[in-house]
């Protein structure tokens, strides 16, 4: 089976939380079995890869396989947080948004690509 | 004292912040057969703007709060609903007055109590702890600093709901101890009792974003929908003094509880999910246990709690000058070049201009079709300039209103609806001083 890429949007939901300079975010598979996937292609570094010139400092990733779900912490993104960002969204709380459009490796035949046709 | 169902407290979580939706909390009092409502409504950042208001001679609580009572306390008597609440912001005590006033006026009997304790301005004076964020001492801020809490824990606030209290008001507390004391008091969990105070902790965070647990802030169209979602119900939480929390909401009422709603919730604003810093306990929610029954009915097992912090943490609001946000759109073919335009003029002018010459200031393209609503396949689409800059004063934030407004005639072809805002804004910085110079203290008021 080859591999295809698609947009986490697709197979993960997610929501920002922010405190001071950083940001948190989860990242919640709609279907259990795709933990692993996730576990794989979601990793810390591939985030701070996708974030890119939004990001200054660390991130770190939590697993959580009893809540079937990641916790992301970004650290310095907010241009030194709620405080002295000058962005619409003060906090950040879109940022989930962001993080939801990184592609992803999956099996090409991941019903993921069906859900996206559907919505297009 | 007594509860709806033994061994268990049902607490409802009326909002996540001090301008949330009233209906919804009604809806909690009137058919969520709760023991207790909780209401939210402290951010980082707001205490600090209730100690402005209350410096230039406001109350130094939420002015809304009297006409949310109007419809709450009536039906709070009624259902022998008890109420606890952060909203007494900078003046904890004259807000619970105020309270027992406004029940006394209507005939009914409250007793209430004030929680106090937090403003720690005169301990951080004079032990001068350093700043989390400069890692410098406060003293080396240089500036005027605007209010100085400590959030506190539960402990308090339990004792208060202990001695009978129907009301307790409080100001700087962490959000989840507004649940976690009357949980203890309810359920005679003691504070050393870290598994307990886990659960307490954990239905609290559920509890404290109100819609955030039953839908709220979850709704992806196509994707993940919510039904109702224009009538969301706001969070219950039955605690049971078997450590379980079943998280439901009002019968009838719009909105969504699965395991992905709450998880969501779960990890919200959480760093560490082994341990989520609070005043009373460091929550750790890796071996959580969720199971879902029926509809919109989630139960959770398996909070534990490791050891409390030796610390509180402190926030210190102080002046951040004012905040300009002015935006101008542009539309159709070529906008976006007309946008960046706009921009680069506005940079240029400022750059030589000695009021601005030094800010920083943002540029930002919005937009999809206020220009032609609905038409977007012709070609119309919009670009809305936004710029943005923190600047010392109202007088250097005038000056870039002024620029931006001189689009209308001197800049690119076609800007138009120019929207112009501006405020004070505040910032604030992180400290931790030792629990032991900390006494939360509770008393109850009169009218």
């Amino acid at each position: 089976m080859s591999v295809a890429k698609i947009e986490l949007f697709y197979v993960a939901h997610s929501r920002t939380g922010d405190k001071g300079d950083s940001q948190t975010m989860s990242l919640i598979p709609y279907r259990a079995e795709d933990y692993a996937l996730l576990e794989r292609e979601v990793t810390a570094d591939a985030v701070r890869k996708h974030f890119g010139k939004l990001m200054r400092g660390n991130v770190t990733r939590h697993a959580l396989p009893n809540l079937g779900a990641f916790n992301f912490v970004l650290e310095e993104t907010l241009q030194g947080g709620v405080n002295d960002s000058l962005n619409l969204d003060t906090h950040g709380k879109s940022r989930s948004s962001v993080l939801l459009a990184m592609p992803i490796d999956v099996p090409n035949d991941h019903p993921a690509f069906k859900t996206r046709a559907a919505m297009s | 004292m007594k509860q709806r169902k033994p061994g268990a407290i049902r607490i409802g979580g009326g909002s996540a912040f001090f301008n949330d939706r009233v209906d919804a909390a009604l809806e909690l009092v009137e058919r969520g057969d709760i023991d207790v409502l909780m209401l939210e409504t402290l951010a980082e950042r707001t205490l600090a703007l209730l100690h402005v208001a209350r410096r230039k001679g406001g109350s130094g609580y939420w002015d809304n709060l009297a006409g949310r009572l109007e419809v709450l306390l009536p039906a709070m008597a009624k259902h022998g609903t008890k109420f606890v609440t952060n909203a007494g912001g900078a003046a904890p005590e004259a807000c619970a007055r105020m309270i027992a006033r406004l029940a006394r006026e209507r005939g009914i009997t409250m007793k209430v109590a004030a929680v106090t304790g937090d403003d720690v301005t005169d301990l951080v004076r004079a032990s001068d702890p350093v700043l989390l964020e400069t890692r410098e001492p406060v003293s080396r801020l240089g500036t005027d600093i605007i209010c100085t809490n400590a959030y506190l824990g539960a402990d308090a606030i339990a004792a208060a709901y202990a001695a009978g209290a129907d009301v307790i008001v409080t100001g700087r507390v962490t959000d989840s101890a507004l649940a976690l004391g009357p949980a203890m008091a309810a359920l005679g969990w003691r504070a050393d009792d870290n598994d307990a105070m886990a659960c307490g902790v954990l239905a609290g965070h559920l509890l404290e974003c109100g819609g955030q647990a039953t839908g709220g802030y979850f709704a992806e169209p196509g994707l993940k929908d919510v039904p109702d979602v224009d009538r969301i119900g706001f969070p219950i939480a039955e605690i049971r003094d078997d450590r379980s929390i079943t998280i439901t909401k009002p019968p009838g009422s719009g909105g969504r509880i699965d395991r992905h709603t709450i998880t969501e919730q779960i990890l919200y604003e959480m760093h560490d999910p082994a341990a989520y810093l609070t005043p009373d306990i460091a929550l750790d929610v890796t071996g959580l246990d969720l199971a879902e029954f029926g509809e919109n009915e989630v139960r959770l097992t398996g909070a534990r709690g490791h050891r409390r912090p030796d610390t509180l943490k402190v926030l210190i609001g102080v002046d951040s000058g004012v905040l300009a946000e002015i935006e101008i759109s542009y539309a159709g073919i070529n906008c976006e070049a007309r946008a960046r335009l706009a921009a680069d003029i506005i940079a240029k002018r400022a750059a030589r201009d000695p009021m601005l010459g030094n800010q920083t200031i943002q540029y930002d393209l919005i937009g999809v079709d206020s220009a032609w609503p609905g038409e977007i396949g012709h070609n119309v689409r919009d670009v809305r300039l936004r710029v943005a800059a923190r600047v010392p004063d109202q007088a250097a934030a005038d000056r870039l209103i002024t620029e931006v407004e001189a689009l209308y005639v001197n800049g690119p072809a076609g800007g138009g609806g120019v929207r112009i805002a501006s405020r004070p804004t505040i910032r604030t910085y992180t400290t931790f001083v030792p629990r032991e110079k900390v006494t939360p203290r509770w008393a109850f008021v009169e009218a």
